[in-house]
């Protein structure tokens, strides 16, 4: 099915507003993306092309790059979400899980949810059976985490025209590749309504960082400046504001503090709900029901 | 025919000087642009790259980008030009007009000038 197949347009101007407990105005979505990089293949992303720019394989210095968010930079964020009370969603890859069991457990232990992120970082166009790989990752999940997960981020988002109905087929109920709207929304599969949740391209530190070349600091200003106008906008409606992140890009040095400074402004607000997805999903089935 | 066949060159120097009506100095052009992208061709532009590059069909996710500013962002553009009094000039795709209607009549409903922008 094409997306449109899927949904039809929605301006969110003519939709009745949904509404937040107790007055509630924007729920912040912090997104910690775990990923496994297989040595074997081109890096998911390089912060140091190779001289004369071809692809050299083993492509060592970007795997190291990536290594160091688990080795060093994942534990910041340890350290700070603890510090703001704060549990994020996990999006992992589930071979995480087996190479990086110390990291996986970390964020089991501390309370965080797991989203399914696929077993590698790969496009999903380029992984031979889908279903196969989807039932495996989230067994794999369910087993480390102890509880089977209900959400899905592709890996760089990416889908083929199935990939929507292969989840609802493996018991997925929210996905957040779709980063079309504000809001929770149902799309049409083949195995029922699937709730996409508004996961983030624009507040995301890969577009940011890796594809723009912001420098560290313009990730608070526009975290903020996102947050004013959601908080604004979210006297009307309930506003959803997703914070994606990775540790090998927000866990470095000199990006972190800037990470925690979003934190910081947004700690000054009354009405500000920090939610898991599956917290985001149960308040929207029921804030649906209601209007 | 070549652009050069279609115009001589011509110094801004050295012609003679348009005015604007009362003494007015500038005139400021607004053009609010509402495109449709087909999720079966490449997206036309791109904010976020495939892990390992390359360029796999489909593009969802660009796709979805797109469809955010036609669902949410176009409406905060509009809060603004009413809040101002501003009647921009709507260069659409002939398929939007259908597709995005809600768009359109907005643009209608205000006066606003259409322009014709391709068909997708």
């Amino acid at each position: 099915m094409i997306p449109r197949e899927r949904c039809t347009y929605s301006a969110i101007v003519d939709r009745p507003p949904l509404k937040l407990p107790n007055q509630a105005r924007i729920v912040v979505w912090t997104i910690v993306n775990l990923e496994f990089w297989s040595i074997s293949r081109p890096m998911a992303r390089q912060v140091l092309p190779a001289p004369t720019g071809e692809v050299l394989l083993p492509d060592v210095p970007n795997w190291s790059w990536h290594e160091y968010g688990m080795r060093v930079g994942v534990w910041r964020f340890f350290d700070l979400f603890a510090r703001l009370g704060i549990r994020p969603t996990l999006s992992i890859n589930a071979r995480v899980c087996r190479e990086y069991r110390r990291v996986a457990r970390a964020a089991r232990d501390a309370g965080w949810e797991f989203m399914g992120h696929a077993w590698e970082q790969m496009p999903i166009h380029k992984v031979d059976d889908q279903a196969v790989m989807i039932a495996k990752s989230l067994d794999t999940l369910a087993r480390f985490a102890g509880t089977r997960p209900v959400g899905w981020l592709g890996p760089g988002l990416t889908e083929t025209y199935e990939t929507p109905d292969l989840l609802a087929a493996a018991g997925i109920r929210y996905i957040g590749d779709w980063v079309y709207d504000d809001e929770p929304t149902e799309i049409r599969t083949t195995h029922g309504p699937l709730v996409t949740l508004p996961y983030s391209v624009e507040l995301n530190d890969i577009p940011m960082m890796l594809v723009q070349h912001h420098e560290s600091g313009y990730f608070t200003q526009r975290c903020i400046d996102s947050f004013e106008r959601l908080y604004r906008e979210g006297a009307e409606r309930a506003k959803i504001m997703a914070i994606a992140i990775h540790p090998y890009i927000s866990g470095q040095p000199h990006r972190i503090k800037y990470l925690q400074a979003v934190y910081e402004h947004i700690s000054r607000h009354e009405g500000v709900l920090h939610w898991n997805g599956v917290e985001i999903l149960d308040w929207y089935l029921s804030a649906k029901t209601e209007l | 025919m070549l652009p050069s066949d279609r115009l001589d060159f011509s110094p801004i120097s050295e012609r003679p000087r348009l005015a604007l009506p009362d003494g007015a100095r500038l005139a400021v052009w607004l053009i609010v642009n509402v495109e449709e992208w087909d999720p079966r061709q490449p997206m036309p532009r791109t904010v976020l790259t495939p892990p390992a590059g390359g360029m796999p069909m489909p593009d969802i996710p660009n796709w979805a980008w797109h469809e955010y500013g036609n669902r949410v962002g176009f409406w905060r553009m509009l809060e603004v030009l009413d809040h101002f009094g501003i009647r921009a000039v709507l260069a659409i795709n002939g398929s939007a007009i259908s597709r995005y209607q809600p768009i359109a009549r907005a643009a209608l409903e205000r006066g606003w000038e259409f322009i014709g922008h391709g068909f997708t």
